[in-house]
């Protein structure tokens, strides 16, 4: 667990670090990780001491793939599994018998992997939703912002928005955030008939969490404009501890969770990491276009989580569904 | 076509292009709506003093003229309409424009979400019936190589198939009214592929199908595209997108719904290092609104969209 609050990646990266340090180095197991960019991106986490990897995929392919891009993999696991489902099979294992903290995404899809992860016969499935947490660093914002969901659940339905945005706040917690600060997404906040068109879903969200939820402040609806600058937040007499200050940015379709995040990778460089969250154990995902400092970030995202998980026995108290 | 009409580079050339209009004709007749807001007052003062417009306050004049004082904008030359309650001055502002005295609207001071109430009733008489009304953002990120028209960020919360072809007529007009004569709008999505569970692709993709059969004229479109494919040739590349007139260099983006384009315009004002500024279409004239905490420049930029609509 982390002691100082987490604002930007560079910190997440050396809490990583420092959990590594603290003899609770993580251990990653690879999905079919016969997928150059992800043998690179844990090659050089591996590297810089923050995690354990083991590569499970096609092994001739695997070791290829690392040739091509002079990727060292002395210090890595291989483990020898070609057929994609039994790699997704044998990663998803580890995590079960307690000898994985990360589950990562290699070359298969999005889809295969959750479907391995949430099969019952594992125990690794949570109690409520699946869903991505990006949380980015965006230059100008005095801390990281989360935004949530922009990758797997397409159309919520108000419980799932509220395990949406509890699966959010975990991993805050998870980055040493107290009191953590959630934004209501909308376009106005004021809520008006002429433009509203998600009010009901936000409110029952919003009450649910301000009763069920710890250490938590929550408002909305805001926009980004007025979650994230106390300026802007002043111009419109919005006086609330979210606002200006938020960690979390609850979006109200994938739409716009997606090409908002993209917006601001593209053009205000914003590093961004992600994580799947609502399993036992996190699941990294890294894509072909994150830059280095992206995957890197996701990674010790993931471990950050996983070391919250652990640290505080999370999955005893909140209870697995077999 | 030169490379000058093929992107808009910034607000200086659309402020060239109004600039070149207007030298054959009278300056715009601009309406400034509660105007007690001192960098509404500096910008509207500003292109007055550039023979851009013709103010005619509307609004409590005797509190218009301390404000202009304060902040010290020269409105000698305004004409002045004296009405000290918000809501008349608005909709005095809006059935002015419907008789035609009146080529612009720019908003001052107070909330939007009334203001839009006004501009939208029926006793306004400013929206034709049939005419949807909608906001285009230009922005100008300083990592792109030109402007962005994006809809929409302000009015229409969550439109239909029949609204997005409504919106992308209205997106064009603004496009060409800036000086682009084929814009290449992206229709955007979270994918770049169709997925039926994504309602976002399915419009897209349909929208793109009625451009190529000519139900949609005036822009190359192309749905559903990414945000980093519609503006990065090379993720386009990457995603097998090669064959595309948008992917890489769109000028103009239709985004799923309000809170998308919302969240672009706010992430380009308060993190891209832009240039932004916005306008309100569809109804009789173009309708400058602005966040109340921007200041005389960006308001400016958003009167100069709306210029360029009202002299085309």
């Amino acid at each position: 667990m982390t002691e100082a609050p987490i604002h930007s990646a560079q910190a997440l990266i050396d809490a990583a670090r420092h959990i590594a340090d603290a003899g609770r180095k993580k251990r990653v197991a690879v999905a079919a990780a016969q997928d150059v960019d992800v043998i690179e991106a844990v090659a050089r986490a591996e590297a810089e001491g923050f995690l354990d990897g083991t590569l499970i995929g096609d092994e001739s392919r695997i070791r290829q793939l690392a040739d091509e891009r002079a990727v060292a993999l002395e210090k890595l696991q291989v483990i020898a599994q070609d057929d994609i489902a039994s790699a997704a099979h044998r990663a998803v294992s580890m995590a079960a018998e307690g000898r994985a903290d990360v589950i990562m995404k290699g070359f298969l899809p999005t889809s295969a992997l959750l479907r391995t992860v949430l099969d019952k016969q594992y125990g690794l499935r949570g109690s409520g939703t699946i869903s991505h947490c990006a949380v980015l660093d965006i230059p100008g914002y005095h801390k990281m912002l989360s935004f949530t969901d922009g990758g797997m659940v397409v159309a919520p339905d108000s419980e799932q928005k509220y395990q949406i945005l509890s699966n959010a706040v975990t991993v805050a917690r998870a980055m040493g955030l107290s009191p953590v600060k959630v934004a209501v997404s909308g376009a106005y906040h004021r809520v008006s008939e002429a433009v509203a068109h998600t009010g009901a879903d936000q409110e029952l969200v919003v009450a649910r969490a301000r009763t069920e939820m710890r250490d938590i402040e929550i408002t909305g609806p805001l926009p980004l404009d007025l979650a994230t600058s106390g300026r802007a937040a002043q111009a419109y007499q919005v006086d609330h501890p979210v606002a200006g200050d938020a960690d979390i940015f609850l979006v109200n379709s994938i739409e716009e969770c997606n090409i908002t995040c993209k917006a601001l990778i593209n053009f205000a460089n914003a590093v961004f990491c992600g994580v799947v969250v609502g399993a036992r154990v996190p699941v990294s995902l890294v894509s072909r276009t994150d830059t280095v400092m992206n995957k890197k970030a996701s990674l010790a995202l993931a471990c950050v989580l996983a070391d919250y998980y652990e640290q505080t026995a999370h999955w005893s108290t909140t209870g697995l569904t077999t | 076509m030169t490379s000058a009409d093929q992107s808009i580079g910034g607000f200086e050339q659309v402020r060239a292009l109004v600039r070149r209009r207007l030298q054959d004709r009278d300056p715009v007749r601009t309406a400034l709506v509660v105007p007690s807001s001192g960098e509404a007052l500096k910008a509207v003062a500003l292109a007055a003093a550039e023979r851009l417009v013709a103010p005619v306050i509307v609004g409590d004049a005797a509190l218009t003229q301390k404000t202009a004082q304060e902040c010290g904008a020269d409105l000698s030359g305004a004409e002045f309409i004296d009405l000290n309650q918000p809501d008349m001055a608005m909709m005095t502002a809006f059935q002015m424009a419907a008789r035609g005295e009146i080529e612009a609207i720019v908003k001052g001071r107070g909330s939007t979400v009334d203001f839009l109430h006004h501009m939208l009733s029926d006793e306004a008489g400013f929206v034709r019936r049939g005419c949807l009304v909608m906001h285009v953002a230009g922005i100008r990120p300083a990592r792109y190589d030109r402007m962005l028209f994006v809809t929409d960020a302000a009015v229409v919360p969550q439109p239909d198939l029949k609204a997005k072809v409504a919106m992308l007529g209205n997106l064009t007009n603004v496009c060409q009214a800036c000086g682009l004569k084929c814009p290449r709008i992206a229709v955007l999505a979270a994918v770049e592929v169709v997925y039926p569970q994504m309602p976002a692709t399915l419009d897209a993709a349909v929208l793109d199908k009625m451009a190529d059969r000519g139900q949609i004229t005036g822009a190359y479109i192309d749905g559903p595209l990414s945000f980093d494919c519609a503006v990065d040739r090379q993720a386009a590349e990457a995603k097998g997108i090669t064959d595309s007139a948008v992917a890489g260099q769109a000028d103009a983006m239709l985004a799923p719904n309000i809170e998308t384009a919302n969240g672009i315009l706010k992430g380009m004002m308060l993190y891209g290092d832009a240039e932004v500024g916005g306008v309100l279409v569809g109804g009789i004239v173009p309708v400058v609104i602005s966040t109340r905490y921007e200041e005389q420049e960006a308001r400016y930029r958003s009167l100069l969209m709306a210029l360029a609509l009202a002299t085309v």
